[in-house]
């Protein structure tokens, strides 16, 4: 019986099939890979990795005869190894299907060689691609002939968070929100997934399919814990916690994570206590005639609280009631009489009543952006290339902290004002740049910004000047071989430029040899890693990625040159 | 369109709901205010069914005066309240409480008595009587005893909707990993439930028919929309009773049937785009939610699977504008062509108000077919000019004016088309341009007025206005409560000769059928109301 999973004897047995077998196997996982490159899902040497593990081939003569073979085989609970009865099996491209019995077995004859992909699922149950965070079906392949055996497929059992949220006194609170946080990193970048689930009369909730993994819980109450009643009155004077991280946490730093193991089901409850409440309340100081006027408090971990508000547009007065006391942000969002956005922003500390605050509306700024193209090679040179209608370059901005919303757009070339970033929050963003049209970022400026280098702080009703970005095509190359132990491996190399600590690294999958090959890249000092996966490496930012300096390796790119480069395998999966 | 159907089916829904919290009027305020006194409103709150007084239940008064705010205190231990100096005036009180409905002090349907306080006016030892929720929950499994995840669990209230009772839509729920649904906070009544879902592990779509192997070919399969407590057919629905309190539980097991094929093929001129071709079907006569889209074979063919028995609307709208509408009882794979297009006529008109006025941005005129209950919405322009983009296929379609506060929709005259009130016919073969003239008026009358009983002004009796030609406009009727002090307010009246009823306990009464307030009507007040007349009137409790 061949096993199929995840362990690293799977692993080892693919490899040797892709020695044995390297061309419609490699093309297919390299189809794959680019297929979750382009969607942005990983952009790791772990997805070979992973690919690589659930390809389960058996011992193939070659699969070229018209004779066609059994597939058989059962699924099984990863936990437990308790057999999977009812688990939908599919072959494809034939399209057969068929339940598991009792037992977890299927059976299917008639099936055409060579490659069949087999897919499995249930549910309550998550395949191993999907585990990972990839959240999209990878599923296994099969080298259909005549020594095929019995295959064994395993599923992982999801996890269940559940509980109840009351009050001291035992009392359900209903329609609180029960926020599931998970932090993880995606393309070199922290990231934060929510799901969210309300509490229901008795005070219950129930998340399911969770996949494995560390959480954070936390339960945000309606403000209106007691009904509607309450929450519109003026004489109720108590109420619950904006935001209760678990078990009694007011932020994310302070929360106690949850560790979900496969089929684990946990019980969170939580039991809040009424507090005081405040009263908020200022004024917008403003000539404009506002529009769609928006107040928000925002948790110390970003949060958008939920408080009821007020707003007079006669003489702009905003309050905000019931606002229990700690730590916030308030943010006004408002449009003028011609429909141009306002944005204030202002951090409060609340332990009283507080009145009589100013909170200055101010334009949201919006950034020019003019996008040179200085290029040098023959077809420009000639006169054969006009970069005149193309969409030269692609400039996100990603915002520094959860307080404010990453933005960006795509630029052609030119100096056309109508080329811009608009309503940019202040604040601070990390500005990553793509030529769009080959070449590298030779330079990006914005006044004294070096936006290679630092990032762009954008002051509250500041007037910022055009960002400037000037492309350049006398690009290198680095090409290598990946320096690794043990069998044929696919790796990640990431070349991150020292002129450039801003931008993140340049990246490429090897072959499996740990061949690769990097273009376009601008001239300059380098250093150059190679990572088995990039699943958890924040690498867009410098500090984290400096960690693993002692294996990298370091080049300098001449322009319009080629170097060689053979960083060593750093690998950070056990 | 349908997808729009769907969406202003829950908009009128969620307008009804938020009209069923503005709209009972208020009560006529003394001329003199006598700001030297001030009153006070108390009582208990109890069990509506025991009786027993309810304690820690929150009361909420909101003075009908504007700008007043809100008060609430918490029942003491004997389930008292009181709130104290009061100004002269009308106030809603309101209470709630883990368990209970959240109501309005002798609340009826959307209208509820309101607590005068003045001289000589009783506002005190008040009985509120909290009714308490009832709830409905369930499991929705296979027929393997596994829970079936995300099934739509559709609940249906047997209420008034139009002129009789019938089953609405009260909410939907999704089943969740453990296959159990719940309805929370429910009145006592009369409910159905609905439930439809798709086997998770059902192969249809997955490949044409051809390429699906024997294998594969069990789990084509689908489950028939199925009613509470396991049938096929509506008709087949058991009735849910829930009195206040009730916890019911209603399981059902799914089971699955071949799923089924549909093939249609249309006129080889035409082109659909996928989203602008779709199968529907009703449950209790309500659009279901669930569309089925189909793709596109070739040129001209399109098709979906995975399909359950019954009764559909297949309906093609091309890229020429052309509509295509089928009604089809699906019981075997099957093809239909769709060649002809169905004759629709285009709709436009003018809203006239009685004085000529800009209307607003925001005025829109609504057509719903009173057959399919599909709805289609135009904006008015500035002056009042409206044509329907979409061409409209013949039918009968009630017409409704929105978003022009302060103007109500009296009538309409039209071109050729056959009129019934505010309801018009659409027979594109004979008028294939349909011009309507939607008139307004801001002269509406009303009337406020005293509920007696015995010459003593008496409480919570429903006051309703019958239309002279109730049969023709049904939407000319006008209801509420009499308040603490008998007073009651009917507004919004367009000018015409109405009955004016009061009716204790009249609150189950199919208030919309001339023939259940006949008994009523020989003892009722004639009214004829004039343009902005104001009326005062005394009608006798019956």
């Amino acid at each position: 019986m061949t096993s199929l999973g995840c362990g690293s004897a799977a692993l080892w047995l693919l490899d040797v099939v892709f020695w044995l077998q390297p061309l419609p196997a490699f093309y297919m996982v390299s189809l794959m890979y680019r297929k979750l490159r382009f969607l942005r899902l990983v952009g790791s040497g772990a997805a070979i990795g992973l690919l690589c593990s659930i390809c389960v081939v058996g011992q193939s003569p070659g699969g070229q005869g018209i004779d066609k073979y059994k597939v058989e085989g059962t699924v099984v609970n990863s936990v437990t190894g308790e057999p999977i009865p009812r688990v939908l099996v599919q072959l494809f491209p034939n399209h057969q299907a068929a339940l598991t019995g009792p037992d977890g077995s299927f059976h299917f004859e008639a099936v055409p060689p060579p490659h069949t992909i087999i897919r499995v699922r249930k549910p309550g149950f998550y395949n191993d691609a999907t585990r990972r965070g990839w959240h999209r079906d990878i599923f296994p392949e099969l080298t259909v002939g005549p020594h095929l055996g019995p295959v064994t497929l395993k599923l992982i059992p999801e996890a269940v968070i559940f509980g109840r949220v009351e009050d001291v006194d035992g009392e359900p609170i209903e329609g609180a929100a029960v926020r599931v946080i998970q932090l993880f990193v995606t393309d070199g970048r922290q990231q934060r997934n929510e799901s969210v689930n309300f509490s229901a009369e008795d005070g219950s909730f129930r998340m399911a399919e969770m996949l494995p993994g560390r959480y954070y819980i936390a339960v945000q109450p309606n403000q209106s814990f007691l009904g509607t009643l309450a929450g519109k009155a003026e004489d109720v004077k108590e109420g619950y916690p904006a935001l209760v991280y678990y078990p009694n946490g007011t932020d994310i730093t302070s929360a106690m994570p949850v560790d979900l193991a496969p089929g684990q089901r946990m019980q969170i409850n939580f039991s809040l206590k009424p507090e005081p409440q405040y009263t908020i309340s200022g004024v917008v100081p403003t000539s404009s005639r506002l529009e769609q006027l928006t107040v928000e408090m925002v948790g110390r971990s970003g949060e958008r609280l939920n408080f009821w508000y007020g707003f007079s547009a006669r003489d702009k007065t905003f309050t905000i009631s019931k606002v229990p006391a700690g730590k916030y942000v308030i943010q006004i969002y408002a449009k003028d009489e011609n429909g141009d956005p306002l944005f204030a922003e202002m951090p409060l500390t609340v332990t009283a009543n507080k009145s009589g605050l100013r909170v200055p509306l101010q334009p949201e700024s919006s950034i020019p952006v003019n996008v040179s193209i200085d290029f040098a090679g023959p077809g420009v040179a000639h006169g054969r290339v006009d970069y005149s209608g193309s969409q030269t370059a692609t400039v996100y901005l990603h915002a520094d902290g959860p307080l404010h919303r990453d933005t960006g757009a795509v630029f052609k070339r030119g100096q056309d004002p109508s080329l811009r970033i608009d309503n940019v929050a202040p604040g601070k963003y990390f500005v990553e740049i793509h030529a769009n049209i080959g070449g590298y970022v030779q330079s990006a400026r914005c006044g004294n910004m070096d936006l290679l280098r630092e990032p762009l702080v954008v002051s509250t009703g500041g007037k910022l000047p055009p960002m400037e970005i000037v492309l350049r095509d006398d690009v290198g190359m680095a090409a290598g071989r990946v320096q690794f132990d043990g069998p044929p491996r696919q790796s990640t190399v990431l070349m991150a430029a020292q002129f450039a600590p801003a931008q993140p690294p340049k990246q490429e999958v090897t072959g499996v040899n740990g061949d690769f090959q990097l273009e376009d890249l601008a001239p300059g000092e380098y250093k150059v890693y190679a990572f088995d996966s990039l699943e958890q490496i924040e690498y867009t930012n410098p500090e984290a990625l400096s960690r693993y300096d002692s294996k990298a390796a370091r080049v300098t790119v001449p322009p319009n040159g080629k170097v060689k480069v053979s960083p060593e395998l750093i690998v950070t999966e056990k | 369109m349908i997808n729009l159907r769907s969406y202003i089916f829950a908009c009128a829904l969620a307008a009804a709901g938020f009209l069923a919290q503005r709209n009972p009027s208020p009560s006529p305020q003394p001329a003199a205010v006598q700001v030297s006194h001030v009153f006070e409103i108390n009582g208990t709150v109890i069990d509506a069914a025991s009786s027993a007084p309810l304690a820690h239940a929150r009361v909420a008064l909101e003075p009908l005066a504007a700008g007043a705010a809100q008060r609430t205190t918490l029942t003491a231990d004997d389930g008292r309240f009181a709130f104290n100096g009061l100004a002269q005036g009308a106030y809603r009180l309101s209470a709630e409480r883990t368990g209970y409905l959240r109501q309005s002090f002798e609340q009826h349907d959307r209208y509820s008595t309101l607590v005068v306080v003045g001289p000589d006016l009783e506002s005190g030892n008040l009985l509120f009587r909290l009714r308490r929720s009832a709830a409905i929950s369930g499991r929705i499994t296979d027929e393997q005893n596994e829970p079936v995840r995300r099934a739509n669990v559709d609940l249906f209230q047997v209420a008034i909707f139009g002129e009789r009772l019938t089953p609405y839509p009260h909410g939907s729920a999704i089943t969740n990993d453990v296959g159990s649904y719940h309805f929370a906070h429910l009145p006592p009544g009369k409910y159905f439930l609905a439930v439809h879902a798709k086997p998770w592990y059902s192969t249809s779509g997955a490949a044409s028919a051809a390429s699906v192997k024997p294998d594969g070919a069990l789990l084509d399969v689908t489950y028939p929309i199925a009613f509470y407590s396991g049938a096929t057919d509506p008709a087949g629905a058991a009735v849910i009773n829930l009195a206040a309190g009730d916890v019911f539980t209603a399981d059902m097991t799914l089971h699955p049937v071949p799923a089924l094929r549909l093939r249609v093929s249309l006129g080889p001129a035409e082109t659909i785009q996928r989203a602008a071709i779709a199968l529907q079907q009703s449950i209790f006569g309500f659009p279901s939610q669930e569309e089925f889209w189909l793709r596109r074979v070739e040129a001209g063919i399109y098709e979906e699977a995975g399909l359950r028995p019954g009764h559909y609307i297949v309906q093609a709208r091309s890229t020429t504008g052309k509509l295509y509408l089928r009604e089809v009882d699906l019981a075997t794979n099957s093809e239909i062509s769709l060649t002809e297009a169905t004759p629709t006529a285009v709709v436009s008109g003018l809203l006239r108000p009685e004085t000529p006025a800009v209307v607003p941005t925001g005025a829109f005129v609504q057509l719903r077919n009173r057959k399919s209950q599909d709805v289609w919405i135009e904006q008015a322009s500035a002056k009042g000019e409206f044509e329907f983009k979409e061409s409209i296929p013949a039918g009968s379609y009630s017409v409704e004016v929105h978003g022009w506060p302060g103007f109500l929709f009296t009538g309409m005259v039209a071109n050729e088309a056959k009129l019934d009130g505010q309801t018009f016919e659409v027979n594109p073969v004979v008028t294939p341009a349909v011009k309507l003239t939607l008139l307004l008026t801001q002269g509406t009358g009303e009337i406020m007025g005293v509920a007696l009983r015995e010459n003593k002004p008496v409480s919570g009796v429903m006051i309703e206005l019958v239309p002279q030609d109730a049969a023709h406009h049904p939407d000319l009727y006008r209801r509420n409560q009499s308040n603490t002090d008998g007073t009651f307010t009917l507004d919004a009246i367009p000018p015409g000769r109405y009955t004016l009823l009061a009716i204790q306990n009249g609150w189950d009464l199919e208030w919309a059928n001339p023939e259940a307030l006949k008994p009523y009507m020989a003892r009722g007040e004639i009214v004829q109301v004039q343009q902005k007349g104001k009326y005062n009137l005394k009608v006798q409790a019956q």
